[in-house]
């Protein structure tokens, strides 16, 4: 009789603790918290690394107390590494999430003209992304066609100075020696 | 609620910022304050387009008219200020810009649902299930299952929190690639209310790779 009572104060004992370290399994055992720590961390480490040069303008900032062009002119090498925006809007050069091939509106009507404008007109779903992707790109058609017509009245005015140049020197040399 | 992580690209970085500023003025809803103002310095790099960001200023939160007004003195002078789902830029007095905040909206809910102290991102409200819950060195992590309805990309969410403050949110994808983590650092106390001076974030998706703290200094609750 006493062999079965501590028999089963045993089992009894075994049973709570298995239901101990099933409810423990369910409630912490899933989920490896090493593992979670290490993600944790792993993430904070990675994006102090990437930020490293940037901490570093931001240091000289606190030091100099300089404005973003005088960064550039001070410390080229950092500014052109990190690639870092002058302003805080980039404007019209900023894609949009479907704007065609990725190109912002702005490059399609500055390199193809009207016909970029009629591409990201066409390619884009309608709506105020395409409206604002079209504008840039009239933007960038109007620029192109200006610098074109700008480049254009600079090369005739140079020609033209110097058929000017050549007409009015030559003649009175020639009418000197002659 | 996730619907902020998939919002136009060329939104995202605004959002995001004006989330995680929003997420330090979320404590006054339950609180007698009004006013949340401080110093920032974000600092932002995309790696997979190379570019980066540094951006310095005063952000000022009223709860009393909803306005979010931001001071930006570095790289250039502007006046930001959001009302409405309607972020308007300044240069000086003049408006150089608005637009519609695609986004917002969810914004403000959910920073209204937000409560640091609840450990959880507000994702029990959202219909997230706890799946798993272990420790580590006074840290528990609390793994989530989430509804039907974000399964779709979400594979489960991870939270970490200590004495009662979250620490830091992964969003694990259906390919078991975290593509959204925010991590609350360096928590100080003002006026009584924990406040995370340093916010780290990552997103990863198919053309953005961004880097992102933000650190305040001076905050002042009112």
């Amino acid at each position: 009789m006493y062999y079965f009572w501590s028999k089963l104060k045993t089992m009894k004992k075994v049973y709570i603790l298995f239901l101990l370290s099933f409810v423990s399994f369910v409630m912490f055992g899933g989920n490896d918290p090493v593992k979670s720590a290490t993600k944790f961390s792993q993430k904070q480490s990675e994006v102090n690394d990437q930020l490293f040069k940037i901490q570093e303008i931001d240091r000289i900032l606190k030091e100099e107390q300089i404005t973003y062009s005088e960064l550039a002119a001070k410390y080229p090498d950092l500014v052109n590494a990190t690639n870092l925006a002058p302003t805080v809007d980039e404007g019209i050069f900023e894609k949009s999430a479907d704007s065609p091939l990725g190109i912002p509106g702005f490059w399609w009507g500055f390199c193809l003209g009207v016909v970029g404008l009629i591409i990201v007109y066409v390619s884009m779903d309608e709506g105020a992304d395409r409206k604002e992707q079209v504008k840039n790109a009239l933007i960038g058609c109007v620029i192109a066609y200006g610098v074109f017509l700008l480049f254009y009245l600079v090369l005739w005015g140079v020609l033209f100075s110097t058929t000017v140049d050549a007409s009015t020197t030559i003649p009175t040399m020639i009418a000197g020696s002659c | 609620m996730l619907r902020v992580l998939f919002i136009k690209p060329i939104y995202f970085k605004l959002i995001a910022f004006l989330f995680i500023v929003s997420i330090s003025g979320n404590k006054l809803w339950s609180q007698k304050h009004q006013n949340f103002e401080a110093k920032f310095t974000m600092m932002e790099r995309n790696t997979l387009k190379n570019t980066s960001m540094l951006m310095k200023g005063n952000v000022n939160f009223s709860k009393l008219t909803n306005t979010l007004i931001f001071e930006i003195n570095f790289p250039n002078v502007q006046k930001w200020i959001v009302r409405d789902s309607i972020l308007k830029k300044y240069e000086g007095d003049v408006v150089i810009s608005e637009s519609v905040l695609t986004g917002y909206q969810d914004l403000v809910v959910f920073k209204e649902l937000l409560e640091l102290k609840s450990n959880d991102f507000g994702l029990k409200q959202h219909g997230f299930e706890m799946s798993d819950v272990s420790s580590q060195d006074g840290t528990v992590y609390v793994q989530w299952t989430p509804p039907p309805s974000f399964k779709t990309f979400v594979k489960y969410v991870t939270t970490a929190a200590k004495d009662n403050l979250l620490q830091g949110v992964i969003f694990t994808d259906i390919d078991d690639k975290d593509f959204n983590t925010t991590l609350f650092e360096e928590y100080a106390y003002v006026d009584d209310l924990p406040i995370p001076m340093k916010i780290v974030q990552h997103f990863e998706a198919k053309e953005e790779q961004i880097y992102k703290t933000i650190y305040f200094e001076n905050v002042q609750i009112r």
